[in-house]
């Protein structure tokens, strides 16, 4: 779905500039964070965009 | 004292068209700036901005996105006229089963010129435009050699038919775009379009990790941070996909953006 793969991206960013790391890494975490707790990366993108999640926080 | 400019609606303004002296005006210098684009340097997506962006300044209009295919044959939102996220749902929905995906499909432009009307057959994207405080909509596909490579949507806030002449000049303006594709194409001596259309999709990739990095750092809103990266690289006269992939390696820091010059 195009629209979630947005959100995906925009988290990543989100995450790269939370944790000062590539935007690789930063999409690796996003993934890892989605399969360590079950959920989508979809879910968890939303929830980085809705700032409801902040991986500094989860560190 | 009641706070009501809270409740004041965010609209464009301009409900009397402009004259017609100044439209032709203003399109023409559409055509120039899109045209200016295409020197040395070029980029697709700057283009296709340039091109929403245009629309929704000269054409009674309220919004605009526009829409190329990827591999898979599906329509995805490169450039729009607002990046908050209401519009590129529409848009979305839109491709899935709407006026943007009759148009690509059939070739031809689709106008809407009631979108409550269209309810059962487009349920998902009427209420969703509507919601929004759309009313109508005009599709125009964007054909390249007889092949249809997307689709320019213009979005109204008033019931009824998007004039003539409005739908003429979208239709010259999207033309524009799509030689400005196949130009790009020859630049690059490559030999399929869909390559030149996956470039723009990627771009897609690095604007909007820059716009999640701006809005980190800066604590504002998808659109905000994507103001601000065009902002940036209109004064330092760079595309809007050096500035992301700058952001992206860490060449252009994200938290430097607002005060460099």
């Amino acid at each position: 779905m195009p629209e979630t793969r947005r959100e995906v991206q925009q988290a990543t960013g989100m995450i790269f500039a939370q944790l000062d790391v590539s935007a690789t890494d930063a999409f690796y975490r996003l993934r890892m964070h989605a399969f360590s707790t079950g959920r989508s990366i979809q879910s968890v993108a939303a929830g980085v965009i809705a700032r409801t999640l902040d991986f500094r926080e989860l560190e | 004292m009641t706070d009501n400019e809270t409740t004041t609606v965010e609209q464009h303004d301009e409900s009397s068209p402009v004259s017609d002296t100044s439209r032709e005006m203003l399109l023409s210098a559409a055509f120039v700036k899109l045209a200016d684009t295409l020197v040395d340097d070029f980029d697709i997506v700057d283009l296709l901005q340039t091109l929403v962006e245009e629309c929704k300044r000269i054409l009674n209009i309220e919004a605009a996105g526009l829409m190329l295919t990827n591999q898979n044959e599906q329509l995805e939102l490169v450039a729009s006229t607002s990046e908050q996220a209401d519009l590129v749902e529409i848009m979305q929905i839109n491709a899935g089963a709407g006026p943007c995906v009759d148009a690509y499909t059939s070739g031809d432009p689709i106008a809407v010129p009631d979108i409550a009307a269209e309810s059962t057959r487009w349920p998902a994207f009427s209420t969703a435009a509507l919601n929004q405080g759309f009313q109508s909509v005009y599709a125009t596909p964007m054909k390249l050699r007889g092949r249809v490579i997307g689709t320019l949507n213009l979005l109204g806030t008033t019931i009824g038919a998007v004039a003539e002449r409005d739908a003429s000049a979208a239709r010259a303006l999207a033309d524009a775009a799509t030689i400005a594709i196949l130009q790009e194409r020859l630049l690059r001596e490559t030999t399929i379009v869909t390559e030149q259309l996956n470039h723009a999709l990627e771009s897609r990739i690095f604007i909007e990790q820059a716009k999640g990095a701006l809005a980190q750092t800066y604590s504002v809103s998808m659109n905000e941070a994507f103001q601000l990266l065009r902002d940036y690289a209109r004064r330092n006269n760079l595309r809007l996909q050096v500035v992301a992939a700058g952001i992206a390696d860490r060449s252009i820091a994200a938290s430097e953006l607002t005060t460099l010059a």
